[in-house]
């Protein structure tokens, strides 16, 4: 029996706006002529229903990938390259080769492949700009704004204003670090990966992941002792966040 | 005696619960005798929470891909290169650059070689001809008849003496022209080590006008 399957994948708002886990799926059975919601998945599992369906060449389903992921690639992407610009070309090629080359994805989870194409894409854009210094002081510096950081709803404008202030002088203490040590804290301490991920991501071994981790975070101390109350504000923004 | 402190690795390892169960143990009953370890600790922890509460970022717009945003010829499975075009030739003009630069390196040193082994043997020989001038100019002229005998030419007894000087002549002219044109104009291994020295710089000039093309491209 022959059924004329058209699945039309809606993404769930809640879901793009990060307060949501999964994705909802509405399928239409083109012999009833109904549409069919199927039961919430798993994000990695609908990661991969939306892979297989960007593997037949259903862009739409890559949109839903991008939407879910975006954030992370581009907050990846700036915090390496501290320039807006540069990030939003960043992001956009890496969505774009990661379409190009979805064929290749052999399974396994989206994030931290998406997040290697970034971070290789990353590395290229900091060894030209690195060939033409120039270049970076016509750049638009990264500038850590309140709305960068990560608002609570209601938030007292005091408490909105100190949480600015001091996400700035955290993303500005990334830059003593080298590119490496950067991408490893950024990978480890702000997005949460496991040394596996990360060595994924980075193409290099656990050994060395474990290696930039430690000199990484060493040296983020060692400068936030050396920063008159520097460790005093990391304190207050802990706490602020524990409120 | 001195206390073992634990290491920043494994502190790091610890913290970050990818340590096994008997590291895990062995932290842990150091960590609560050792108050110096805990305070390192204790400063990796506060670091470690102060950049999980930055966050994600806001994306300033969105990055779903258009048929318009994606390369009209791209489909699945075709990586995009990052410099199509202009990457290629640029390999192109770094490989004839080095191979021409090597080339033209090692035809310099068999130059430079052969120029000091040259004078070398200028100078020693120029030594025993000093000495010996007189007696080589008598030699040729006494060995100089038997060549023009040996091809068979019969000669008066009484016009020997003019043919040998004759011959002399044109043997010391034949002896005296290769020096001529090696020291007026250039030789074969001195145009080739010239031409790939040529090669090699416009190579190099080829090579830095690509690369700098292609890093304003990209």
């Amino acid at each position: 029996m022959f059924h004329l399957w058209s699945r039309i994948v809606s993404v769930c708002q809640r879901c793009v706006a990060g307060t949501h886990a999964t994705i909802m799926r509405t399928t239409y059975r083109g012999d009833v002529g109904t549409m069919v919601e199927t039961p919430e998945l798993d994000p990695n599992e609908e990661d991969q229903r939306l892979i297989l369906l960007a593997q037949e060449g259903e862009m739409a389903a890559f949109n839903a990938i991008v939407e879910r992921h975006q954030r992370a690639v581009y907050s990846t992407c700036l915090r390496m390259l501290r320039d807006t610009h540069l990030a939003e070309d960043a992001t956009q090629d890496t969505f774009i080769r990661a379409w190009n080359a979805i064929d290749s994805f052999r399974g396994g989870i989206v994030r931290p492949w998406l997040l290697r194409i970034a971070t290789n894409r990353t590395y290229d854009i900091l060894r030209s700009r690195a060939r033409k210094p120039a270049q970076s002081l016509d750049a638009q510096p990264f500038e850590s704004e309140p709305e960068w950081a990560t608002v609570t709803a209601h938030e007292h404008p005091e408490q909105y204003s100190t949480r600015g202030e001091m996400s700035a002088f955290l993303e500005d203490a990334l830059l003593v670090l080298p590119e490496d040590q950067r991408l490893a804290i950024i990978l480890s301490d702000v997005q949460g990966y496991g040394y596996d991920e990360i060595a994924e991501i980075m193409n290099t071994a656990v050994g060395t992941v474990k290696s930039r981790i430690s000199r990484g975070r060493s040296r983020l101390r060692e400068h936030l002792q050396s920063t008159p109350a520097g460790m005093e504000l990391a304190e207050r923004f802990v706490r602020l966040n524990s409120e | 005696m001195t206390v073992q402190h634990l290491t920043i690795e494994d502190l790091n390892t610890y913290l970050d619960g990818e340590c096994n169960e008997p590291e895990l143990l062995m932290i842990s009953a150091h960590l609560e005798m050792c108050a110096a370890c805990q305070s390192e600790l204790d400063g990796l922890v506060l670091i470690q929470n102060a950049y999980s509460g930055l966050g994600e970022v806001d994306v300033p717009r969105s990055f779903v891909l258009t048929p318009a945003v994606v390369t009209p010829l791209a489909s699945p499975g075709v990586v995009t290169p990052l410099r199509p075009k202009i990457g290629r030739w640029e390999k192109v003009a770094r490989f004839v650059a080095i191979a021409a630069a090597i080339a033209f390196l090692a035809l310099g040193a068999a130059q430079l070689t052969g120029l000091m082994e040259s004078a070398d043997n200028e100078s020693s020989s120029q030594i025993a001809m000093d000495s010996e001038t007189n007696t080589d100019v008598v030699a040729l002229q006494e060995q100089e008849p038997a060549p023009a005998l040996a091809r068979g030419q019969v000669r008066e007894s009484g016009e020997s003496a003019a043919v040998g000087a004759s011959a002399l002549q044109a043997e010391l002219a034949r002896v005296d022209k290769p020096a001529q044109v090696e020291n007026n104009g250039l030789t074969p291994l001195e145009i080739t080590t010239v031409g790939i020295g040529i090669v090699a710089l416009a190579a190099i000039a080829g090579w830095i006008l690509i690369h700098y093309r292609a890093d304003t491209v990209s």
